[in-house]
């Protein structure tokens, strides 16, 4: 199998296993090129998201074609509106149900019903990156065609900006506002009813930060807390808000009717509808979590589990449960909690979760050959180097590092620093010769081995290796 | 002295503007493509830390961290410190300098990046240790935010850390450069003489698609040319690994799979190549040693985002 690394994101076993099968199932009926196949490994705190590669150009294949036709593009932009409202409706039906009553047959039927709307998700949200661009093409190529019938060349950059720039808002600006209006307000109502109209607005917005099933939505605390962080000029702050809003639309419009297209007018409507249904379908997503959440509260109760758990089953392990009363142990759970890797061939999405088993499925199918003793890269500042691997995940600091080990990891950030300046070496993924762990490791004077390409996935913390820069070679040594 | 236009370097003080600022006015005077832009200057810096009440906290950090180093208590002391500089408020005439220039720059997004006022070395680059934001869009609070931000980096722990490390003084001046945004097609880094001794007589150019963070942060495996300095010719290339790009969007950055058919593509083609080896070396004359460059294209032409020297030479 041809892999291909799409994006690094992290994902809990519910939302990819869902976003699996949509792109699978719902793809299919959408534009015949399902990706059938897909690859969660677990790096550091994201992911990396693995599809075939002859799916995913068959796929952009599918799309381009397609949508060679603007109208194309309109009906898909349509769907996307559609597909959003289905969700939110299936998702607000099954809140206001009382699931502690339901039997496990009728919680089986919301679930498929839920999954049912679902499957159409995953389409939106990769078509949207291969039409994004297609539209973008479209629009600019208009743009320098309407431009030179007018003679005004020289403005093509400014106005391709203006015609690309969001002049909608979305929910997480809403807030905002809404948040500074009730600031605004606070001076004009007593305590209990400031507390009340806050109960309101923390009500309205606590899904914003559910991205996936394993966040917790903001709480009136959250919210009153920010408020306290306003400046204390809301109502300037405010009405400068409305007024850049009001003049980027007016902006957008004024341009566009000196421009007088029709065609260019169609084509920039239709951008700024998905600028602003880029950000509205993940957010559609957000609030259908925070809105399900009870209901797989209750499922994941009954299975004799605690609600934090719920984002580590897949939706076909919900089902099997909802189905023949089928279990996942306490123990495989935990385990998941901690770290797993997801495999999907022929239908069936697997999670596996044992470092040991993590390890057999990417060495089976990203090809790592755990027993090579080598690894080949660019060598940046010369020497040879012995010492123990300390695996570094993005984001983190290596305060852990011990003197001279060895630092492998995806890639150096700023915030290793201080772990790099007692490293004995450093051993990379990727990076060029001019990168930030490249520029260090010659002005601290440690050898360096880049651009390794799988160093973090088949070397282990404490594996006892020789670092030799000058052949841009790392050896794992016995003991 | 509070803002300044990104040109005219005989007359600006470099205390006024920091070194990635002054060395961009440099470029700018010789007639070199820049993305037009303007420098919020140190004065600003202070008169922000002034008008927030930072400033005398900020010298007593800085006495303490040159005394007894950085210990857990004053690394949480920066933290707050920090905070309160992302948070703080802006003195009015500020705002209003600010807005002006903004609205004569007429740009639609933005780049917001650091440049300190750091002795200028040729063994410590301070390479990532400031924030700079990208893709901001052409909003005063947006913008009056990032400039905020960017200096509140100065007090990330891993900054001082790597100051101090370098025998640098643990705080100093940062004026911001607030630049047109470019939508780079491809970008990338050019050494103007490759870091190992033994291939001085080359220049080494690594890019890819879209914004050059992807090249400058290691997340991906850029595409490598290997250019004779002497001749420009292409003496060596190497295919990257580019599995994703970052490209600039309308409201930041956004990272993204690379679209099938570019990963297995060089992103260069021999007449760009040499374009850049010709700008690499004015570049250098200009500064008279070797340079780090880091530069993007889009459709107009080649533009250089930054030059510093190159720190020091392996083995050297």
């Amino acid at each position: 199998m041809n892999w291909k690394k799409t994006v690094t994101r992290p994902l809990s076993p519910l939302k990819a296993s869902s976003l699996f099968e949509g792109l699978e199932i719902g793809i299919d009926r959408y534009v015949g090129a399902p990706f059938r196949s897909h690859l969660l490994e677990p790096a550091g705190t994201g992911h990396a998201w693995y599809v075939l590669e002859e799916e995913w150009s068959a796929f952009v294949a599918a799309i381009r074609d397609r949508a060679q036709d603007i109208s194309y593009i309109e009906d898909v932009a349509k769907e996307a509106e559609r597909v959003c409202k289905a969700l939110l409706d299936v998702a607000r039906r099954i809140s206001q149900t009382n699931h502690k009553r339901l039997s496990r047959a009728s919680l089986l039927d919301a679930f498929q019903e839920y999954r049912a709307v679902l499957v159409s998700y995953p389409f939106i949200a990769w078509g949207f990156l291969v039409i994004d661009e297609l539209l973008s093409k479209a629009l600019l190529a208009r743009l320098n065609f309407v431009l030179t019938q007018l003679n005004r060349t020289s403005e093509a950059d400014k106005i391709a900006a203006i015609l690309t720039t969001k002049t909608g808002t979305i929910a997480a600006e809403e807030e905002e506002l809404d948040l500074l209006r009730l600031k605004s307000l606070a001076k004009q109502v007593d305590g209990p009813e400031l507390s009340s109209l806050l109960e309101q607005h923390a009500e309205k917005y606590t899904w914003l930060p559910m991205y996936d099933h394993n966040i917790r939505p903001w709480s009136k605390e959250h919210f009153q807390e920010s408020m306290n962080r306003l400046p204390s000029n809301v109502e300037e702050v405010l009405q400068a808000k409305v007024r850049e809003q009001a003049k980027r639309k007016e902006t957008l419009s004024q341009t566009l009717s000196s421009l007088r297209d029709p065609e260019l007018e169609r084509l920039s409507h239709l951008m700024q509808r998905f600028i602003l249904l880029r950000t509205y379908r993940t957010d559609v997503l957000r609030e259908v979590y925070y809105l399900i959440d009870p209901f797989l509260s209750e499922i994941v109760r009954r299975m004799g589990h605690g609600n934090e758990r719920i984002a580590y089953l897949t939706c076909d392990e919900f089902i099997e449960y909802l189905e023949n009363g089928s279990r996942l142990s306490s123990e495989i759970l935990e385990c998941r909690m901690e770290k797993y890797a997801m495999l999907r061939v022929d239908g069936r999405t697997q999670v596996v979760c044992r470092e040991r088993d993590i390890h057999a499925l990417l060495e089976k199918h990203l090809r790592l050959e755990a027993t090579s003793e080598e690894l080949k890269g660019d060598g940046i500042f010369p020497g040879v180097v012995k010492g123990r691997v300390r695996i570094l995940r993005t984001g983190h600091t290596g305060s852990v590092l011990e003197p001279g080990e060895i630092i492998v990891s995806e890639m150096t950030t700023p915030e290793m620093h201080e772990a790099l300046s007692r490293a004995g070496a450093i051993v990379t993924d990727e990076g060029g010769i001019t990168c930030h762990a490249a520029i260090v490791s010659r002005e601290m004077g440690i050898p360096c081995v880049i651009a390794t390409g799988i160093a973090t996935k088949v070397l282990k913390d404490g594996d006892l290796v020789e670092v030799d820069s000058n052949a841009g070679v790392v050896r794992r040594i016995s003991e | 002295m509070d803002v300044l236009p990104l040109s005219g370097a005989a007359e600006a003080r470099a205390d006024l503007v920091g070194g990635k600022a002054h060395s961009l006015m440099i470029l700018v005077d010789a007639g070199f493509s820049v993305p037009p832009g303007f420098i919020v200057s140190t004065e600003a810096f202070r008169a922000f830390l002034e008008y927030n009440g930072l400033d005398e906290e900020l010298r007593s950090v800085e006495a303490t961290l040159l005394s007894l180093g950085l210990s857990e208590s004053v690394a949480a002391k920066c933290d707050q410190l920090r905070k309160r500089a992302t948070l703080g408020a802006w003195p009015r005439y500020l705002v209003g300098s600010i807005g002006n220039r903004l609205d004569n720059l007429g740009a639609p997004s933005l780049a917001v990046r650091s440049s300190a006022v750091l002795e200028d070395r040729r063994d410590a680059s301070s390479a990532g240790m400031l924030d700079t934001t990208l893709s901001v869009p052409a909003n005063l609070e947006r913008v009056l935010e990032a400039i905020s931000r960017c200096w509140a980096s100065l007090l990330n722990r891993r900054g001082i850390a790597y100051r101090m490390n370098m025998s640098l003084e643990p705080v100093c001046d940062v004026a911001a450069v607030v630049q047109r945004m470019i939508p780079a097609e491809v970008s990338g880094t050019l050494f103007t003489k490759h870091p190992d001794r033994l291939r001085s007589e080359t220049m080494v150019i690594e890019a890819t698609y879209g914004l050059g963070e992807t090249v400058v942060r290691g997340l991906i495996t850029p595409d490598r040319f290997l250019i004779a300095r002497e001749s420009g010719g292409v003496l060596e290339t190497r295919l990257g690994r580019k599995h994703l790009q970052i490209r600039a969007g309308p409201e930041g950055p956004i990272e993204e799979p690379l679209p099938c058919g570019r990963q297995e593509r060089l992103c260069l083609g021999h007449e760009t190549l040499a374009q850049l080896w010709d700008l690499g070396l004015r570049v250098e004359r200009l500064f008279g040693s070797p340079q780090d460059i880091e530069w993007s294209i889009d459709q107009q032409c080649i533009w250089v985002l930054q030059s510093r020297p190159l720190t020091c030479f392996a083995g050297g």
